[in-house]
């Protein structure tokens, strides 16, 4: 039998925890990890350093739980709903009432980027919605810069708190409103202008410029890029409206920009779930996710862009 | 790739499209030259008049042996509507190549302009398929070739068609080559997207393949770039034939896409 507080149901239950300190947070941590090893259900860890040392310490050496390494379990965004999706399928196939997970989701207080993350926050109530896991999304709201903070109450359905109550949370919002308000953020501002602009390229067009304008970035971070550019470049051409337009900018990153006229995917999840009804476009955007380092979309006046970003985040 | 007809070793097989016909003429001379001195029989085989078959004969064969150099004209040698069958096109060439070694030369050349043979889509469709042939007997014996087309009569797209199945071939001609290799059921190279999804699918359609043993090896180390909808055709071929596709010596991306697509049908071998 499932517990806590989804218990009876088989629907995912996703509950953000904001805490002040390190007590607050063990109070919140150590009961959620301790009671779901007692139930006998798997219970991982995907915590930052400092967090995952804090509850170390607080649990028995004994404790059966899984630590799952941060970097490897969130890369990004997208690798991160697949892997767990992965994940969660595999325990629950074998046998297991339900899953448990304490995690940080990554941010400037862990010293990387939140771009993209509060899409996956969004995202994950629909792509885990049938399966029975509970996650706890930690943010120490010492580090969590305000933004992230409005982002997280939007995105989860639940909260905890240090005293041990459990409630609904009345800021959630529709993750569909929060991606399709996502994209409505026109692209980060470059340093400067973009070192190559190609007019109505074709896909093949698209790879040979990059590959002779990209020379910084090692070869498979540049064959992933290669791949996700040529992936949305035919996108554009076959889902998209004319023109199409292609800019680079190098340095320390290598960014691209793929902007057609067109008001870009219906489906909000577009590049984070794999073709959801059609399955002629949401492949080639999902790849360009998969493989991208950091990948965004959005929808202007001007049309549609997805951004692609690689080299040192 | 190899730029000019004359960079071919033996066994060689590249695909000239030429735009300009003389370029033709230049490309397949200094080729066959080249197999004269190296003790070839060499065939010339164009759509031209008596007289440049003639000019040519004399161009190669001043210093060379008797019977070394052969001349014919393209209409003569093939009915201009004819569709040619492959088993029985690729069987005069190795009979060719035979007796060329028995009468004491090295291997046999030629250069032929064939533009006359594949103006109609059914021409095209038997002529892909001897092509994918001769390619492989050739990848075993003495016989070497510049087959050439002219892009301007033919189109770009007719002329991809048959580029496609030659180890190298005129730059522009074809994106991607699919072709014999020893050792391998087939090598496939140059850039597989959506311009040269359709033609890959035709094709393997067209490549006639030992599938018995489970396994199709496709040596991948000339991979340029592979789509993921590429990648998936490539899946079906698998899941058609009941073999796994296995992908040899192909960029790491390949595996990783393929590993996230999670293909049965698909196995892929990264380069060193």
């Amino acid at each position: 039998m499932r517990t806590g507080p989804a218990a009876g149901t088989g629907s995912y239950h996703h509950e953000a925890a904001l805490h002040g300190d390190d007590d607050e947070f063990l109070a919140v941590a150590v009961p959620f990890v301790r009671e779901g090893l007692a139930a006998g259900e798997p219970t991982w860890i995907a915590l930052a350093e400092r967090d995952a040392g804090l509850l170390r310490r607080a649990l028995p050496r004994s404790a059966g739980a899984r630590w799952l390494a941060m970097d490897r379990q969130y890369p990004t965004p997208a690798a991160a709903i697949r892997t767990y999706h992965e994940q969660f399928t595999e325990a629950l196939g074998a046998g297991a009432p339900q899953v448990r997970v304490i995690g940080n989701v990554p941010h400037p207080g862990h010293g990387t980027r939140w771009a993209g993350w509060a899409r996956y926050e969004a995202a994950i109530n629909h792509a885990f919605a049938t399966l029975p896991v509970w996650s706890l999304c930690c943010y120490d709201t010492r580090i969590t810069p305000r933004p992230v903070l409005d982002g997280v109450l939007r995105t989860h359905p639940h909260l905890a708190a240090p005293d041990g109550t459990r409630a609904a949370n009345p800021a959630v919002v529709d993750p569909e409103a929060v991606l399709v308000e996502g994209m409505r953020t026109p692209p980060p501002a470059e340093p400067g202008p973009p070192g190559l602009v190609l007019h109505e390229p074709s896909p093949a067009a698209a790879r040979h410029a990059l590959l002779a304008f990209a020379a910084r970035l090692d070869r498979d971070e540049l064959e992933d890029l290669v791949l996700a550019v040529s992936e949305v470049v035919d996108n554009a051409w076959v889902h998209g409206a004319p023109p199409v337009r292609v800019a680079l900018w190098t340095g320390e990153r290598t960014v691209v920009t793929v902007t057609d006229a067109g008001a870009g995917p219906s489906d909000p999840y577009a590049g984070l779930l794999p073709a959801k009804g059609s399955a002629t476009a949401g492949l080639g955007l999902w790849m360009a996710h998969q493989l991208g380092r950091e990948v965004s979309l959005h929808r202007g006046p001007g049309g549609f862009t997805v951004r692609i970003a690689a080299g040192p985040s | 790739m190899v730029d000019e007809a004359r960079d071919l070793g033996p066994g060689g097989h590249y695909c000239l499209a030429f735009d300009d016909r003389a370029e033709f003429r230049r490309q397949a001379t200094t080729f066959l030259r080249e197999g004269v001195e190296h003790g070839d029989r060499v065939l010339y085989v164009a759509d031209a008049t008596d007289a440049e078959l003639t000019e040519v004969a004399a161009e190669l064969g001043s210093a060379a042996r008797p019977g070394a150099v052969e001349v014919a004209s393209a209409r003569s040698m093939y009915g201009a509507d004819e569709v040619v069958d492959p088993a029985v096109q690729v069987r005069t060439y190795a009979e060719a190549t035979a007796e060329a070694l028995a009468a004491g030369f090295r291997g046999l050349r030629a250069a032929a302009e064939i533009t006359v043979l594949v103006r109609s889509a059914a021409q095209r469709d038997a002529f892909a398929r001897y092509e994918q042939r001769i390619d492989r007997f050739m990848t075993a014996h003495p016989f070497s070739a510049v087959c050439a087309y002219d892009r301007g009569a033919l189109g770009a797209s007719a002329v991809a068609e048959l580029a496609c199945v030659h180890p190298a071939a005129s730059a522009g001609a074809t994106p991607f080559r699919f072709f014999a290799r020893e050792g391998v059921d087939a090598a496939l190279g140059g850039e597989v997207d959506r311009t040269g999804r359709e033609l890959l699918a035709r094709t393997l359609d067209r490549a006639e393949l030992d599938l018995r043993g489970g396994e199709l090896v496709l040596d991948a180390t000339e991979l340029g770039f592979l789509d993921h909808r590429g990648l998936l055709l490539l899946d079906e071929l698998g899941r058609r034939e009941e073999v796994v596709v296995a992908l040899r010596g192909a960029p790491g991306v390949v595996r990783r896409m393929a590993g996230l697509l999670q293909l049965a049908q698909v196995r892929v071998d990264t380069a060193a």
